[in-house]
């Protein structure tokens, strides 16, 4: 029976991590970037899977949890945040976490019905969902957290992000060949 | 279509193969991480705990023994005897004392009785 217990805990592990690597992806797209061999279509398109992969962990990570009945976790608790008797506000965090993240991935696949305008507005949260996730890890987590390579592998985690953060925001964004430089058009050259 | 459409189609179907299959390895490496990560977490220190405490970890623990009854087993030095054996056994080395103040004492058995000897 503590098989899904064990699950639950690696799974959520997991889903951290790609979904720091979704949010490596999201951020460094953006600065119109490429690496040899990867251009931005493909580098956008491995965003999209990484994060449905992302959702595929955290399914496990939530069925596993619910399933188990050491906590008893209901499944009201997995949709409404703050419901649950067991760890209360680390679980609401997770729920949070875990709406975001399918708001996100919801409003993704429509993007082409709801508008790009409404779909970067939503797509925000993602800056809400990681850091939420990271924190319902660190207090849910109890003993794993205090565990050295969970702890290294949460805060690498932490550092990778907060790179592309950094990058993204003190790096200058490559030319988009698709856009014309404002600057140009002052100057009369367009 | 001309050529260098055609090698544009080509090397965009090259970078969409290329995130398939990262993709599945990504996929598989996860499913393979997760049966590596709950063992290691199974084989944890935190997998003996059942803190309940706030915040701390909540671990399931296996299903406790019933406490062993003393009267019907035999104690060993190193706890519950679980061979079934009945009486007190006798323990493995004798009690040693470890104050500054006294020597251990030391127990004579030539004579067929317990003479002690060294302590002052």
């Amino acid at each position: 029976m503590q098989l899904f217990w064990f699950l639950s805990r690696a799974a959520g592990l997991i889903s951290l991590v790609l979904l720091t690597a979704t949010m490596t992806l999201g951020i460094t797209g953006k600065m119109r970037r490429t690496v040899a061999g990867w251009p931005r279509f493909v580098l956008a398109h491995l965003h999209r899977n990484v994060s449905l992969l992302t959702l595929v962990f955290l399914v496990v990570h939530v069925c596993t949890a619910v399933i188990d009945p050491y906590a008893g976790i209901r499944w009201i608790d997995t949709v409404v945040p703050f419901a649950s008797s067991y760890q209360t506000f680390w679980l609401g965090l997770g729920v949070i976490a875990i709406e975001l993240m399918a708001a996100l991935i919801v409003t993704s696949l429509l993007r082409a019905r709801i508008g790009l305008r409404t779909w970067r507005a939503v797509h925000w949260a993602a800056y809400a969902c990681w850091p939420v996730a990271v924190v319902h890890g660190l207090g849910m987590g109890g003993q794993d957290t205090r565990t050295g390579w969970v702890l290294l592998l949460t805060l690498g985690c932490v550092a990778v992000v907060l790179g592309g953060l950094a990058w993204r925001v003190f790096a200058t964004p490559a030319d988009d060949p698709g856009q014309i430089d404002p600057a140009r058009i002052k100057a009369g050259q367009w | 279509m001309n050529r260098t459409q055609r090698s544009g189609v080509a090397g965009r179907d090259r970078g969409y193969q290329r995130v398939d299959q990262l993709t599945r390895w990504t996929a598989a490496g996860g499913g393979l991480a997760l049966a590596v990560i709950g063992v290691v977490l199974a084989q944890g220190p935190a997998s003996a705990s059942t803190a309940t405490t706030p915040g701390a970890v909540a671990t399931p623990s296996l299903p406790q023994a019933p406490a062993p009854d003393s009267s019907s087993q035999g104690l060993t030095s190193q706890g519950y005897d679980q061979s079934g054996s009945q009486g007190l056994q006798s323990p493995v080395a004798p009690p040693q004392y470890s104050s500054p103040q006294y020597s251990s004492p030391q127990y004579s058995y030539g004579s067929g009785s317990g003479v002690l000897s060294g302590g002052s």
